[in-house]
């Protein structure tokens, strides 16, 4: 590619779009049309059709037609792309890093083996599974490896489904790299400054970014391989380099990403105990049949006594549903025992004000859509799930709830129970894998 | 759009195929949502409009409109063909030529489109706002934004002004205005879907 001489584009430029794919027409800001249309003369940015018979951001092959345009629907919410939209990348320096500061937190002794392996797998540029309990201490046994990779320059994303858990885990990775600069990205969230080196975001995010990572983090990988959305996993390999390892984690890993990682000769590390030693509690089932019917015109009874017990004994608590609606029918029966009771759900703006409260018990409990099946941590909270025999609590979405309860350890136990209307296999299947984990001698 | 839909377009669920000579001898137009999507959608109080504005219609008109999922326009395909196909001509709220160019469709007019129900742009768009920008005393007190078309007779014509959404009226008053203005014999309103002011 021809190069001008003399033309040097601005810092912002490349901080902004390196390792970026962006649609041309969304200017970030405090970048101008001009500059950008300068960098593009001068090769430094390249254009690419963003959609053909395929969507270059998401892959998806599946492209709608009308008049003369061509457009994704797949990846809409990122903003549509069509035919006529130009999408950039970088092809000038890439950004070095230099700044790097790390405050080592101490670990257990499983952890420190873990946190070797993974910092091994590193070394050799290998991907890496790490499968361990709810409450094992996963965050803690990632951040060797993450400083590794950014003392040697290199960029790293740490991705996981939820917008909960990136706001959860951006706190604590800012603690521990004070110097690295990190965005934070999810839906709606503001633009940054200076260009990341580290990036936490929701995998959806990734769809932003194209050959950019040295290591990849995806946390919650129990879905992958995303059988479901493949478009979404296929974000997770284009925002890498083609080389770069991908480290899995997960508590419930899925059979195929187990038999991938052996064909594939992954690194792999388990672990089978929380981190502070205690057996993960184990669910217990009560039935509450025609819970639904009931529900129109009252609490269902022992619904009702788990819920006071609760409140007398003054215990955070978080009862699941299996949908808004049944949530928002059973929540004024709720706050008529306690009007410090409050119900969250996807798209609840004041969802992370209100976990917030749930931990500084100005709330005393919350009623929660399976949106807060993981990544939430609140110290001595029981769980209930009501309806948990819906097939939206498969038994990875069981484990990940019963996986809320006592993980601090001044308070290991807690009561897990599934108010259900029968018993299914995905019950029976989270509760035996609970029992076998708490089995396996360390 | 070129190709059938086979799955609803809000959540994707495979939709039950209507018959294809039931669909020749009744003429029907294809759902494109499913039971479960389409419950969603509240009926309207008022004769003029079809829904009232809840949580899934703003969720609908945001996708359709602002994300421009031009798939969508199907959505509403019965209700509009059954409420606007036969009687007065039917007259979209023209969109201004700047802002058709930024949004790549006229997302009035194709709800008609897909609804195949017949129209006629008797009216232009000649001033380009915003409406959201502006408080709802601005918007009431400033001028007309609608234009008849050049050469368009519209004098002792009955007309119906159609657009997606009526949230304080505006619109609709300066649409029917400038159509009476000119000469119409009889002009009535009608929208996908309104809100309750409060
Ligand atoms: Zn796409
Ligand atoms: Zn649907």
């Amino acid at each position: 590619m021809k190069r001008y001489r003399g033309y040097i584009p601005p810092a912002k430029l490349r901080d902004f779009y390196a390792g970026r794919l962006w649609d041309e027409a969304r200017l970030p800001e405090g970048i101008t049309q001009e500059e950008v249309a300068r960098a593009k003369r001068a090769g430094y940015l390249q254009a690419h059709v963003a959609v053909d018979e395929r969507c270059m951001r998401c892959g998806n092959t599946h492209i709608i037609a009308y008049d003369s345009y061509l457009y994704c629907r797949h990846c809409l919410t990122m903003g549509r792309l069509t035919n006529q939209t130009t999408l950039l990348t970088w092809q000038g320096q890439r950004p070095r890093f230099m700044r790097f500061s790390y405050n080592e937190s101490s670990l257990s002794e499983a952890q420190a083996s873990v946190s070797a392996a993974l910092i091994a797998s590193l070394q050799q540029k290998r991907s890496h599974l790490l499968d361990a309990v709810c409450g094992a201490g996963k965050t803690e046994m990632l951040f060797g490896a993450i400083a590794y990779a950014l003392k040697r320059g290199l960029r790293v994303a740490v991705a996981t489904p939820r917008a909960d858990v990136v706001r959860e885990l951006a706190p604590r990775l800012r603690h521990v790299f004070p110097s690295t600069c990190m965005h934070v990205l999810y839906g709606g969230v503001e633009k940054q400054a200076g260009c990341p080196q580290l990036i936490v975001a929701t995998t959806h995010q990734l769809y932003h970014f194209y050959e950019a990572f040295d290591v990849m983090i995806v946390d919650e990988a129990d879905a992958f391989p995303y059988t479901y959305d493949e478009a979404l996993q296929r974000a997770v390999y284009q925002a890498k380099k083609p080389q770069a390892p991908i480290i899995f984690v997960t508590a419930t890993p899925s059979k195929t990403l187990v038999a991938e990682a052996r064909r594939n000769h992954y690194g792999h590390s388990s672990v089978w105990r929380r981190y502070h030693g205690f057996l993960l509690p184990e669910p217990r089932y009560s039935a509450l049949f025609h819970y639904a019917k009931t529900l129109k015109k009252r609490l269902p009874k022992k619904l009702k006594d788990w819920t006071l017990e609760r409140l007398k004994r003054n215990e955070p608590f978080l009862i699941f549903f299996p949908t808004k609606k049944l949530m928002h029918q059973a929540l004024p029966y709720f706050t008529a025992l306690d009007a410090r009771i409050m119900s969250v759900h996807a798209e609840d703006e004041a969802r992370a004000e209100k976990v917030q409260s749930l931990r500084d018990e100005t709330c005393k409990g919350l009623l929660t859509t399976t949106i807060l099946e993981r990544g939430v941590t609140i110290k001595n909270v029981q769980v209930a799930v009501v309806g948990a025999e819906a097939a939206i609590f498969e038994a990875s979405a069981l484990i990940q709830i019963s996986g809320r309860v006592g993980r601090n350890a001044n308070y290991p136990n807690g009561d897990v129970v599934f108010f259900h209307h029968g018993i299914t296999k995905a019950m029976d299947e989270a509760r035996a894998t609970i029992r076998k984990q708490n089995e396996v001698k360390q | 759009m070129k190709q059938p839909i086979t799955h609803c377009v809000l959540c994707g669920v495979a939709l039950t195929p209507v018959r294809s000579f039931s669909r020749l001898l009744l003429r029907t137009l294809p759902d494109v949502l499913c039971a479960t999507c389409h419950a969603t959608f509240e009926p309207a109080a008022s004769k003029e409009a079809i829904f009232t504005y809840n949580e899934a219609m703003q969720a609908w008109l945001n996708q359709y409109k602002i994300l421009g999922d031009v798939l969508l326009a199907y959505s509403f395909a019965k209700e509009l063909h059954a409420a606007l196909a036969k009687g007065d001509i039917v007259v979209p709220i023209p969109l201004h030529p700047n802002k058709l160019a930024q949004r790549t469709f006229s997302q009035v007019a194709l709800l008609l489109d897909c609804a195949e129900v017949p129209y006629v742009h008797y009216l232009q768009k000649v001033q380009d706002v915003t409406q959201g920008l502006r408080t709802r005393t601005e918007r009431v007190a400033s001028t007309n934004p609608f234009a008849v078309a050049p050469n368009a007779d519209v004098s002792g014509k009955c007309f119906v002004v159609f657009d997606d959404i009526k949230t304080t009226g505006t619109t609709l008053q300066q649409a029917r205005a400038c159509l009476a203005e000119a000469g119409a014999k009889s002009v009535k309103t009608f929208t996908l879907c309104a809100s309750e002011i409060k």
